[in-house]
């Protein structure tokens, strides 16, 4: 039953991580100077990993991708009701939605890995850019990648906690950015790790807590 | 003496609140295993509510529940598998083929009948290729229906199945439910609004007002039990009705339509000391007997399994 749901999840998450790489391509034309749209000029922004406006663009896409996916697996089983197909079965309610989070944060990180380690290896290798690479350039785009499951948290928990009205309901995922711009403001990668670490853990107590006691 | 049946259902005083209102008010229920329990009420009696805690969906405010002899609040996974529960509006993943719902739902239980599936998936007329979004809604319930029993359950609960089919359907999805879940020691347990639908499958009801469950009984015994009087007058019609066990009361120009539970003595002098020209008494069939005792302008009364004889008894109970 672990494997049918995983692969439920998966399979659920696909057309999102469809997006996601499709939008991967775009973000990567952008900072490789090869825009995929022929109308923008050709040739690099930015040396890579130090002006290139990296931390923008993996907010906005692995961020989103990140925020799609925490909606996807709680809100949009609630809204479609299927939950009534699912929550009754005979397997503990706490190792489905741990199914749902594993398979959730997995793709996240591995996604967003992905995206920065294929960037990394373009900009380190010889004839791409006009200045000498270090991969300790990449530690800030790394440290960014540890804050990434708060957002998904966020967006999970947002999806499961019940809400009096949009606003309140909404109030997680509000307290996740929070939690992610002090993470990604930290001047110290040790400072990101802890604080992703803290909200990622208050999330995950958070989420268990309202899979036990909510009314679905 | 033979060996008392065991419940498959209890609650006791269960109690759901939504916000400030009481939408299950200290349910006291008894399902006898092997009986099918038709759970009646009008839109927003507490019937889903009821089965929703049953299942574990919504939590008690208070009371407590045991199916198949568990507590709810601690159903073991093996319980949970004699267990099958068809919500409302059957819901499944869209984006499924009947296949792969067999499969997901499959790798839950440790028994499954695979030849039971193949054989309503083939009565129904569905491919097992199908996608679970393109099917009707009747389809979608008829596939609801094999995943629910293909684990051979004990009991089975369905929130009722039958809300948005159409008619045609409706009787061809129930009576196959029928030839299906006959089998010795099986519970069913179903909530509906449409009585001709219970009329054909359930053996017992109970009929929820207002979170209150106000009959309990044999689905024939309420049939039975519920009267309507019409007394005709010459000149005005009496305001002032203290008549035993009414349901309702309803003016009609110069007449007087009365429901009762039963038609005794004491009701039968009641009637009489109103001065009527005449009185007559009509037997209701069950739709028209569930209208007329759910719609009341006067409180509903409640009538449980003693019957009649503790009907003034249980009506200290009811209002409780």
């Amino acid at each position: 039953m672990w494997k049918a749901l995983a692969i439920k999840e998966l399979r659920e998450s696909a057309g999102i991580v469809v997006l996601a790489v499709l939008g991967a391509v775009y973000v990567l034309g952008e900072l490789t100077g090869t825009p995929v749209f022929s109308w923008r000029g050709h040739g690099l922004y930015g040396y890579p990993f130090v002006s290139d406006g990296l931390g923008s663009y993996f907010w906005a896409l692995c961020g989103a991708l990140a925020v799609a996916l925490g909606f996807r697996q709680t809100a949009w089983e609630l809204q479609q009701g299927t939950y009534f197909f699912l929550l009754h079965r005979p397997f503990e309610r706490s190792h489905i939605f741990a199914t749902k989070l594993a398979i959730g944060v997995a793709l996240v990180l591995t996604f967003s890995a992905g995206f920065i380690l294929f960037y990394a290896l373009w900009a380190a290798t010889p004839g791409h850019v006009p200045a000498p690479f270090d991969w300790r350039m990449t530690l800030a785009a790394w440290a960014n990648w540890t804050a990434l499951p708060l957002l998904y948290i966020g967006a999970f928990l947002s999806g499961i906690r019940p809400g009096r009205w949009f606003g309140s309901r909404l109030a997680p995922m509000a307290a996740a950015i929070g939690f992610t711009a002090l993470a990604d403001y930290s001047p110290w990668l040790w400072g990101t790790v802890c604080v992703s670490l803290t909200g990622i853990a208050f999330g995950l107590l958070s989420i268990f807590y309202y899979v036990r006691a909510r009314d679905f | 003496m033979g060996e008392k049946m065991a419940d498959a259902i209890t609650t006791e005083r269960l109690t759901k609140h939504y916000g400030g209102q009481r939408v299950v008010n200290s349910l006291d229920l008894r399902i006898p295993q092997g009986s099918v329990y038709g759970l009646l009420g009008r839109n927003g009696a507490g019937k889903s509510t009821t089965i929703k805690m049953l299942m574990g969906m919504v939590r008690p405010d208070s009371g407590s529940a045991t199916l198949l002899g568990e507590n709810i609040e601690s159903l073991s996974n093996a319980t949970r598998a004699r267990i099958a529960y068809l919500a409302e509006g059957h819901p499944l993943y869209g984006w499924m083929t009947i296949d792969e719902a067999v499969k997901f739902t499959r790798s839950f239980y440790p028994r499954w009948n695979d030849t039971l599936v193949d054989q309503i998936l083939d009565h129904f007329e569905l491919r097992r290729k199908q996608k679970f979004r393109r099917l009707s809604k009747g389809q979608q319930a008829q596939v609801s229906l094999a995943l629910a029993v293909a684990p051979d359950p004990e009991l089975l609960v369905l929130d009722d199945p039958t809300l948005g089919l159409d008619t045609v359907v409706r009787r061809d999805f129930l009576e196959s439910l029928i030839q299906i879940i006959q089998r010795q020691g099986r519970t069913i347990l179903f909530s509906s609004h449409i009585l001709g639908d219970v009329e054909r499958v359930a053996d017992r009801i109970g009929i929820m007002v207002n979170g209150v469950l106000r009959v309990d009984c044999r689905t024939e015994t309420f049939r039975e039990s519920i009267r309507k009087l019409v007394l005709d007058f010459a000149g005005r019609v009496p305001d002032t009705l203290s008549i035993p066990r009414l349901v309702s009361s309803r003016q009609v120009g110069s007449s007087l339509e009365l429901v009762v539970v039963g038609y005794d003595d004491a009701q039968r002098e009641a009637v009489e000391a109103l001065e009527p020209l005449s009185i007559e008494v009509l037997d209701l069939n069950l739709e028209d007997a569930f209208i007329e005792y759910t719609r009341g302008p006067r409180r509903s009364l409640p009538m449980f399994a003693t019957e009649l004889e503790n009907v003034e008894s249980a009506r200290d109970q009811g209002a409780a």
